[in-house]
């Protein structure tokens, strides 16, 4: 019987250690200076509704003729749920799904590649002059953020420069038309070409306009 | 900074004064009463900000507290400085003078002026209902702090009398206010569309008048020492204008379009009432 109980309290004794291992207390609990790589290998497009004083992402495909926008997100699969991959990565001989710390540490991502280009390229005819399978990159601006009052738009070019891809595993990137489509729909296709010798092409949902 | 500087330097030389022989020395608290009246121009298409000065202060015509002290060295150097504080209880507004009487009765003097005014909700000149268009993006209301000073310099009439003196003050200077400058967004309704308009005035020196009037009326005094209330008036008028610069931005900042915008002068004055105890010896 004493046997037995000694097995078991060896065995409490290295769980419980495991445990305060999770906790941090036998070991540096720093937030470390980890940052997990990611890549661009997921893009999603979201409508914008910006007929508005702010602009909202929609689940309608119907836009008003001179506020058509997008929303263009690139993220990596794997961490679809990054802030538990995260939580769950730091590698201790602790258990990965208990974790306490004396303070937040958010995880660090930065992504393998920079984006060098974005072609827009439309599916439909917009105007008398832009037939479908035109390049009208140049007919967007664009907006890091959806906060109207963070300023005016910036154009493409000057956007990818200030692009910070350390910190979440996800780019986002607002796009809005600047000509009004004289067409009854409207759809567009982005390419997207990163550093690394990859490209990612997205493509808008077929867009309805409404005056 | 500058007006801790000033403040420093002015209350250094009453404390010389204050330790020189032949010095009478004076301290006062008062209460008082600052209005001000600023004419109004037509509203074209570009704002006038002048417009939207806080004339009547937030709750009507500004009360403030304050002290002053004042030095005379031998009947022949007179130095003043006040100091009054709004609701705030910061130190904000200033007369400071110096003089030199070379008569019994009759000197001439320099003074320095400042004091804040608020310019407030001053986009309500694009507020007026356009349609097809968001005016201002920014719904919050708008208000900003301008600090106005002046330097002037002029002949003074100082009469004293066993109950009562009296001093009449007339200077011509200049004047002119602090930088403003604030910008807004607008948004065409269903529409991308969205422009910035970036506003920031080209302060410049005006001429202005600046009478004033003390009357300390003696209630007690013995042994050179005197105590007794006190009667001040002061006002400054002037014609004013606030021009500025208009820049536009359509799209983007790439592209600017800069406008000189110049205003209308119009009449403005000013006047500090106050009473209150006095102290001399």
């Amino acid at each position: 019987m004493k046997k037995y109980l000694r097995v078991i309290n060896i065995i409490v004794l290295f769980f419980l250690f495991r445990v305060m291992m999770s906790c941090c207390m036998l070991s540096d609990c720093s937030c470390g200076d980890d940052i997990i790589p990611y890549s661009f290998n997921r893009t999603k497009i979201v409508n914008i509704d910006n007929s508005g004083i702010y602009g909202s992402e929609t689940s309608s495909n119907e836009l008003k003729r001179a506020a058509v926008a997008f929303s263009l997100k690139l993220s990596d699969t794997n961490f679809t749920y990054f802030d538990y991959y995260a939580a769950t990565s730091r590698p201790n001989f602790g258990f990965s799904g208990a974790y306490a710390l004396t303070k937040d540490c958010d995880p660090v991502f930065e992504s393998t590649a920079r984006i060098n280009t974005i072609t827009i390229i439309t599916e439909q005819n917009l105007n008398a002059s832009i037939s479908a399978g035109q390049n009208v990159t140049e007919q967007f601006l664009v907006r890091l953020n959806s906060n109207p009052q963070s300023g005016l738009y910036e154009t493409l070019e000057n956007a990818i420069t200030q692009i910070r891809y350390k910190g979440y595993p996800f780019v986002v990137i607002n796009f809005y038309l600047k000509i009004p489509v004289e067409n009854n729909s409207a759809q567009f296709s982005f390419n997207i070409s990163l550093s690394d010798g990859t490209e990612v092409t997205a493509t808008t949902n077929l867009i309805t306009i409404t005056d | 900074m500058e007006k801790r500087i000033l403040l420093s330097f002015l209350l250094s030389l009453l404390s010389v004064f204050v330790l020189s022989q032949n010095t009478k020395k004076t301290v006062s608290f008062f209460i008082g009463n600052q209005g001000k009246y600023c004419g109004q121009t037509t509203i074209n298409s570009n704002p006038d900000f002048l417009n939207y000065i806080d004339a009547d202060g937030f709750n009507g015509d500004l009360i403030y507290i304050g002290f002053q002290g004042k030095a005379t060295i031998k009947e022949k150097y007179k130095v003043s400085a006040i100091v009054g504080m709004y609701s705030d209880l910061a130190p904000v507004n200033y007369i400071i003078s110096a003089a030199y009487y070379p008569k019994e009765k009759i000197g001439y003097g320099a003074s320095f002026i400042g004091y804040p005014e608020y310019i407030s909700d001053y986009f309500q000149h694009f507020n007026i209902y356009v349609p097809g268009l968001f005016p201002d993006l920014n719904t919050n209301y708008r208000q900003q702090r301008v600090y106005n000073y002046g330097f002037a310099v002029g002949p003074e009439y100082s009469i004293k009398s066993p109950k009562v003196d009296l001093l009449l003050r007339i200077h011509a200077g200049l004047r002119r206010e602090s930088v403003f400058s604030d910008g807004l967004y607008q948004k065409r309704v269903d529409d991308n569309y969205i422009v910035r308009y970036n506003f920031e005035t080209i302060p410049s020196f005006s001429p202005y008048l600046f009478p004033e009037v003390e009357l300390n009326f003696k209630l007690f005094s013995k042994n050179s020492k005197e105590f007794g209330v006190r009667l001040h008036v002061a006002g400054e008028f002037t014609k004013r204008r606030m021009d500025y610069t208009k820049t536009t931005m359509e799209w983007t900042s790439e592209q600017k379009q800069v406008e000189q915008i110049t205003s209308a002068k119009r009449n403005y004055s000013k006047y500090d009432f106050d009473f209150g105890i006095y102290y001399s010896w």
